[in-house]
């Protein structure tokens, strides 16, 4: 057998492309284009090993380049690109496009996009259904000052894995400046329609996290501020209800038999919120809301007469016409509100409305003082008849002056509470029966503010009288339009004897005329006087439902139920415009002592002594969507087969030290119980029995985001709404 | 070195390199980054190297070291590979139609890979316990040669013994073994049973033979013996030689996924 040997061998080419396919051997073998050398015995040559596998390369890239040829000119190319099925999470998801830009790009595009090499090019994408907000993709997706700063003291005695360890020496070398965090990063999509999206390992967690320990319990803090580490909403004492109020004998049968019945769980199961005022609080406190049990008025003054102390007005020769000398008012806040916008000369009204100076005493006011109380009264004349002239729409007018014209119209309505006309208008009508005459000399400037009387003069002391209306009471014609009267003078422009309406023939103004008649009581002062004392006290027990009624001189307000829109606009109008006049009607009406006594439970944010300050009045209690920022979650509904024979208080533990605090300051009243101890948690969550990762308890997306079904929602209710505008 | 040394060393450099590659992307994973990008990378790197393996191939002559050393490393490397793809995709099998494609041509070219190191490895070492070194591509000029010879023979006998006993066996049963290469999955796989069963049916014609055919028999067997030689030679150095047919092609046919694979992750990244 020949030998293996290459020299021997000359006729086998294997480097070349051709070779001899006879067997007989042939020094020369084929040529270069594989033809037989040998003329006369030609050979049928054959392809070399080298050759073959050349072809067969060709033949393969070949196949391989025209199969993704017709890949890419596939009309559904970007199905068949598709890693994979999307999860049910994303089964709404219609098409690439929704959560893909390179979706609707050229192959070309791709591959520039592709040479950034930047893993988060889709992120963005994903904000279009889930509204993470403007931390979308920082940690926690918030912002880092809602971290909770640790207390270097906690405790963290178990070490942690080195590889955890080694993770987040890796983090923070590779990521030096916390750069953002792709969705991808924990979320991963195409895996299948029953493959969870969330792909988060819990001990990712101590990647990030300084303090890092491995097992819950020996390691997890303890908690220094669970469940609660802000007062409550609503003020609520658990202590003083729940081991004084509730066994005292008159409310003894109205106690609730159990935590349930003032609070419920959510449909998630997750928090247990307040039942309503009507199923856990009326029974006891509808009284002090209804102001049924108040000693004084039970309703709001809303407006008023002030009682003016005449005689010093008059000595010191100020004309304020015709004032009612029966009025036993103050300025109510809300009236003050709608004055002090309003008045030509807001410095002088503030003096007299002023705390240190007394309305119906000013024998010690001086001259100044006194010229501030004479104008604050033409004033209110003003209100009353720009009230009676154009009705509420001047009361809307005023506010929104007075609250910087920024409230709608429906809080206007609120703020007005469908005052009646007749009410305001009868009442005008007796306290200011000259008023519209006054008004339109004052304005002419035929009633000086001081008159030209000497003080204490019997010119004075006739004034005196005609302000206070005992006038009519002295005068045996009962005429309101006497030749001596100072208003109606035979000077007068608007009075004069050609003046047609006064004229003879004026009907309205005829001898026979029933209103100006020796009978009318309306004018009668002593009439008005009983007529006052009697319903005042009538009106109050007839409003007993809520609403407006007449007390003395002034019109209040009465609230019909707990809730009721005029004092909680009142205040929270107040509240949001808390400057010098807000802050007065504030601590009027959120006094402990107001009409609704809405404080007494509702908690106020903010430094109420600062004017200016941004002031929050609680309405309800605690809401899940108020939670800006929530790291922690908890099924109540999961544990309640775990309770005592102490039910709630198997967990939630009444403090001592809460109760000293909640004397102290109402303001700051909490949630009156213990904070939970982590041994509570950790006899069961550890591991082996139940979960103790740290998602369990904790949620990584801390601030609430909607989900992706209530973001449509909103689109097409501000697509229906755009289209209402239109 | 011995070679078993260099194995066990090779080997245990291997899976040290699979156990560190395996928790340093498991760590990656726990930092909250995607060890995909990693691995990704990192495979990227290892076939431009395996791919090194060709080139020096090519340029063997280059000092640029052993070609037993590159062929080493060559092989440890594509393990270590099939390590970091299995990671890469999460020892789970892909749903995409690309990354299946990707995946299978991956398999094609790593099955090859091995099939070829195992075969470089033991039909070598085979090949080298045969008698004779035979050239393949002289393999069927041996094969016309001995079925000369063996034709010659019998001729000889029919003249000598005036019985054609003998050469009508071989017309009916071994004509066929002496004119192409026979047996080549048994070759493959170390099996002489082909062989033995020819050599026994041929010995069990001797009774009916004459004294000049039991003597040409005697030669006949030496001849079948060579020819089973020859076809073991076809059959192994066949393999060896034609393994790589698929390597190489599937293997740059994976290049172009790779590529594909890449731009697609980057212009679609994010979204998870």
């Amino acid at each position: 057998m020949t030998k293996a040997d290459q020299q021997a061998t000359l006729y086998q080419r294997p480097n070349n492309q051709w070779q001899c396919g006879r067997v007989e051997s042939c020094i020369h073998g084929p040529s270069g284009d594989g033809k037989c050398s040998l003329a006369n015995q030609a050979c049928v040559p054959q392809r070399t090993l080298k050759n073959k596998k050349r072809l067969v390369f060709i033949w393969v890239l070949c196949a391989a380049i025209a199969c993704i040829t017709v890949f890419l000119s596939s009309s559904n190319l970007l199905t068949r690109l598709s890693p994979g099925p999307l999860s049910l999470s994303h089964a709404e998801v219609a098409s690439c496009q929704d959560c893909h830009a390179g979706a609707s790009q050229s192959v070309g595009d791709w591959v520039k996009t592709a040479l950034t090499f930047d893993g988060h090019n889709d992120d963005q994408q994903c904000l279009t259904c889930h509204a993470l907000g403007e931390n979308a993709f920082a940690a926690h997706s918030t912002d880092a000052g809602n971290f909770s700063k640790q207390d270097d003291q906690q405790s963290f005695a178990s070490p942690t894995h080195w590889k955890t360890a080694l993770a987040g020496e890796f983090r923070a070398w590779e990521n030096p400046e916390g750069e953002d965090i792709s969705c991808s990063t924990c979320h991963r999509e195409h895996k299948g329609e029953l493959d969870a999206v969330a792909n988060f390992d819990p001990q990712q967690c101590h990647t990030c996290h300084e303090k890092k320990f491995d097992l819950i319990e020996t390691g997890h803090p303890e908690y220094s501020n669970f469940p609660h580490d802000a007062p409550s909403r609503l003020k609520f004492d658990h202590a003083a209800h729940l081991e004084k109020h509730f066994y005292e004998d008159d409310v003894l049968e109205l106690a609730p038999e159990g935590c349930t019945t003032c609070h419920a769980t959510d449909q998630t199961g997750e928090w247990m919120l307040n039942t309503s005022f009507e199923s856990a609080c009326s029974s006891c406190h509808l009284d002090d809301v209804l102001g049924s049990n108040r000693a004084t008025a039970k309703g709001i003054g809303v407006l008023a007469i002030p009682e003016l102390d005449l005689d010093s007005l008059n000595s010191a020769g100020l004309n304020i016409g015709h004032w009612p000398s029966w009025a036993d008012g103050d300025v109510p806040p809300i009236m003050q509100a709608l004055l002090l916008r309003q008045v030509n000369q807001p410095a002088i009204v503030d003096t007299a409305l002023s705390n240190n100076l007394t309305l119906y005493d000013l024998s010690l006011a001086s001259d100044d003082q006194l010229i501030a109380v004479a104008t604050l009264a033409w004033e209110i004349k003003r209100l009353f008849y720009d009230l009676q002239m154009g009705g509420t729409k001047i009361m809307e007018q005023r506010l929104s002056e007075t609250f910087g014209s920024r409230l709608d119209k429906s809080t206007l309505n609120r703020l007005i509470a469908s005052l009646p006309r007749d009410t305001l208008v009868n009442n005008q009508q007796q306290w200011f029966p000259n008023l519209v005459e006054e008004m339109k000399l004052y304005r002419q400037g035929k009633i000086a503010l001081r008159s030209p009387v000497s003080p204490g003069s019997a010119e004075a002391q006739k004034t005196t009288k005609s302000q206070t209306g005992d006038v009519q009471q002295d005068e045996s014609d009962n005429e309101i339009l006497s030749e001596d009267d100072y208003i109606l003078s035979e000077d007068d422009d608007i009075l004069s004897e050609d003046d047609d309406i006064l004229s003879e023939d004026d009907d309205i103004l005829s001898e026979d005329d029933d209103i100006l008649s020796e009978d009318d009581s309306l004018i009668k002062a002593e009439d008005i006087s009983n007529d006052v004392e009697i319903k005042s006290a009538d009106n109050e027990a007839w409003a007993v439902s809520g609403g407006w009624y007449r007390d003395g001189s002034t019109i209040r307000y009465r609230p019909a139920d707990h809730g009721d829109l005029f004092f909680k606009t009142w205040l929270e109008v107040s509240a949001e415009h808390y400057d010098k006049i807000g802050k007065a009607l504030f601590e009027s009406m959120g006094s402990k002592q107001s009409v609704g006594n809405c404080t007494k439970c509702h908690s106020i944010e903010g430094d109420l002594s600062l004017s200016g300050a941004a002031i929050t009045l609680h309405w309800q209690g605690f809401k899940p969507k108020d939670e800006s920022v929530d790291f922690n979650r908890f099924s109540h509904v999961s544990h309640f087969s775990l309770m005592t024979d102490d039910g709630c208080a198997s967990c939630h533990v009444l403090s001592d030290e809460h109760q000293e605090s909640a004397e102290s300051d109402s303001q700051v009243l909490g949630s009156g119980f213990d904070n939970i101890d982590r041994v509570t948690c950790t006899q069961c969550h550890q591991r082996g029995r139940a979960p103790d990762n740290c998602l369990t308890c904790h949620n990584y997306h801390a601030e609430p985001h909607k989900r992706s079904i209530d973001k449509m929602l909103d689109s097409l209710l501000n697509q229906v709404g755009g289209a209402g505008d239109e | 070195m011995k070679y078993s040394t260099r194995r066990w060393r090779n080997t245990v450099f291997l899976a040290l390199a699979c156990v560190l590659m395996l928790t340093a992307l498991s760590i990656i994973d726990q930092s909250l980054n995607i060890q995909q990008y990693y691995s990704g990378w990192l495979m990227i790197i290892i076939v431009s190297l395996l791919m090194l393996f060709y080139v020096r191939k090519r340029l063997s002559v280059l000092p640029i070291g052993r070609s037993s050393s590159w062929a080493q490393w060559h092989y440890y490397s594509g393990l270590f590979l099939l390590i970091v793809f299995l990671k890469h995709i999460e020892f789970r099998f892909p749903n995409g139609m690309l990354e299946i494609s990707l995946t299978i041509v991956f398999a094609v070219v790593i099955v090859t890979g091995i099939v070829g190191g195992i075969t470089n490895r033991v039909f070598a070492r085979r090949l080298s316990y045969l008698e004779a070194e035979v050239i393949y591509e002289r393999i069927p000029a041996h094969r016309e040669q001995l079925k000369g010879q063996v034709e010659q023979l019998l001729l000889n006998v029919v003249a000598q013994s005036e019985s054609n006993t003998l050469s009508k066996y071989y017309l009916a049963h071994l004509q066929r073994f002496f004119n192409r290469s026979e047996h080549f999955l048994q070759h493959v796989f170390n099996n002489d049973y082909p062989v033995l069963k020819i050599q026994r049916d041929l010995e069990q014609q001797l009774r009916y033979l004459n004294e000049y055919e039991v003597n040409a028999v005697m030669e006949l067997r030496k001849l079948i013996a060579q020819k089973n030689m020859l076809d073991r030679h076809a059959a192994l150095q066949g393999v060896l030689k034609y393994w790589g047919i698929l390597h190489m092609p599937v293997a740059t046919v994976l290049l172009f996924f790779i590529i594909a694979h890449v731009v697609l992750v980057y212009a679609f990244s994010g979204a998870a």
